[in-house]
């Protein structure tokens, strides 16, 4: 049977080929460095990783000899003073798991700008087409291009998001209110907002004052021309976004899709090895008779609409 | 430069180059790892989440690549099962750690190639929209947008990774498409008038 919707999106209807080709037509661009570091991080988890096995298998083997010498030692008196000796011994050491860093690359800025510009609104700079090879030169000896304009970047927008989180007042959350307020910082030279002010509310002031309070510890990975850090004015844009889940206690009943579950106060008494998927079709027949239906009934639309 | 070597009793161990991969793995990185970093950055907020997400990928992967059964999955499926599944713990932790969505989220590295700043913020928004649209349906639906339209993959190889008839998923595709253009013209109906 034709599968129509593998087909050039002309097979779809008007309206979901246009959103069809929109989402097609998305590109995602990765920074440059990336695929290299984590290639050089998987080439070094994969060097260590013999020691880390005989690491393992070490431990088995004390771990199987504990237990067979606990055994025989509840069985020979003689070898219960020989045991405390033989833990002693054949302790084993632990070893650190390999950790992975994969550090972004600082976005590399230029000039200060006169007016304040959104953050995103500055240039990407694309570096050079170059081999990969040249590129990872490059960056280890600290290269920069001349000339290159980049923007401020947060510095830690894990650390950045917590704070501005947990600053969200409870009564706003639990009666679903959020907003986005935009401010206009000054960032200098260190990375640091030395001045800050509500560009555009959220039309909730206790929102504008949360952010207000907190963007002076927001810190930046400052602007750069040339090399040069640089001050610079940015616009920034903090959402406020309520969960649509109304936050509830703990004594809730379990529902099957755990993503939907509402958020207990660091509450871990959920765990999933694998999620329940409730749209994984079963493997009766019944099932792909109804979808044969409803794919010919789609299909005879659209070749109404034809 | 000489890979290190060290003599271990009688017999000498093939000591792994410092700088090397096993070459099928390597071939892998090198042929999937894109596809693996889209349909992750379609899923998550930022450019450095995905990063860090497809880091987390790769390394479970190199872990359990003695244990690849070629017979049971091709590479690719085999590696986009194990980003679905860190996905999926990804954002499992964002709901333990909060109700809430508190978002820095930008998109420069999808609008980076739209040389015009007008043209790049209007399409700034309207990918915004779309992806938050797409996070906001169910996980069945993210999943299959995400493998289409992130990695990159056909009905045949959605059907193969989710194990389903590609007539389900040229159904579940045109369901998912249809739920996104109500979700995204919801929110912009909202926005209008609020």
């Amino acid at each position: 049977m034709t599968d129509i919707f593998d087909v050039p999106s002309g097979e779809l209807p008007d309206d979901l080929a246009m959103l069809d080709r929109e989402l097609s037509a998305i590109r995602y661009e990765e920074r440059a460095s990336f695929v290299p570091e984590l290639r050089a991080e998987l080439a070094r988890a994969w060097r260590d990783e013999p020691a880390r096995r005989r690491s393992a298998r070490r431990r088995h083997l004390t771990a199987a000899a504990l237990v067979a010498l606990l055994l025989g030692g509840a069985a020979v008196p003689q070898a219960r003073a020989s045991f405390a000796r033989f833990i002693d011994v054949f302790a084993p050491t632990p070893m650190e798991a390999p950790r992975i860093d994969v550090s972004p690359v600082p976005v590399m800025p230029p000039g200060a700008a006169a007016e304040p510009v959104l953050m995103d609104a500055l240039p990407t700079v694309t570096p050079p087409e170059l081999p990969s090879s040249e590129v990872v030169v490059a960056e280890t000896r600290g290269e920069t291009p001349t000339g290159v304009r980049m923007p401020p970047r947060i510095l830690d927008r894990t650390s950045a998001e917590a704070m501005l989180r947990d600053a969200y007042p409870a009564a706003l959350q639990l009666d679903g209110i959020g907003g986005e307020v935009r401010l206009r910082m000054q960032i200098d030279g260190s990375g640091r907002v030395t001045t800050a002010s509500v560009r555009s509310s959220s039309g909730i002031e206790e929102l504008d004052r949360v952010v207000m309070e907190l963007a002076p510890r927001l810190r930046f990975v400052p602007a750069l021309e040339d090399g040069r850090a640089v001050a610079t004015w940015i616009e920034f844009p903090v959402l406020f976004e309520p969960d649509p889940v109304p936050v509830r206690r703990r004594d809730l009943e379990p529902v099957a899709d755990p993503l939907t579950l509402p958020t207990v106060d660091r509450s871990e008494w959920w765990h999933l090895s694998e999620p329940h998927d409730p749209d994984r079709l079963p493997d009766g027949a019944d099932s792909e008779a109804e979808l044969e239906a409803e794919l010919a009934s789609a299909h005879a639309s659209v070749v109404a609409a034809m | 430069m000489e890979p290190e070597v060290a003599l271990r009793g009688p017999t000498k161990r093939r000591e792994r180059s410092k700088d090397s991969l096993p070459s099928e793995f390597e071939a892998w990185y090198v042929e999937y790892q894109s596809a693996v970093y889209r349909y992750v950055r379609f899923r998550v907020s930022t450019r450095e989440v995905a990063e860090d997400v497809t880091s987390v990928v790769f390394m479970k992967a190199l872990r359990a690549f003695g244990r690849y059964d070629p017979s049971r999955a091709s590479p690719k499926t085999w590696l986009l099962r194990i980003a679905r599944n860190a996905v999926t713990d990804h954002l499992r932790s964002l709901k333990r750690r909060g109700s809430l969505h508190v978002s820095l989220d930008r998109i420069p590295d999808l609008v980076a190639d739209i040389p015009s700043h007008e043209e790049r913020v209007i399409k700034q928004e309207r990918i915004q929209r779309l992806l938050n649209g797409a996070r906001s349906l169910r996980k069945a639906d993210q999943e299959v947008l995400s493998l289409r339209y992130g990695a990159g993959l056909d009905n045949s190889e959605i059907a193969e990774q989710l194990g389903i008839s590609n007539n389900a998923v040229a159904v579940r595709v045109h369901r998912a498409l249809k739920r996104l253009k109500a979700s995204v013209e919801a929110e912009s109906a909202e926005s209008i008038d609020p």
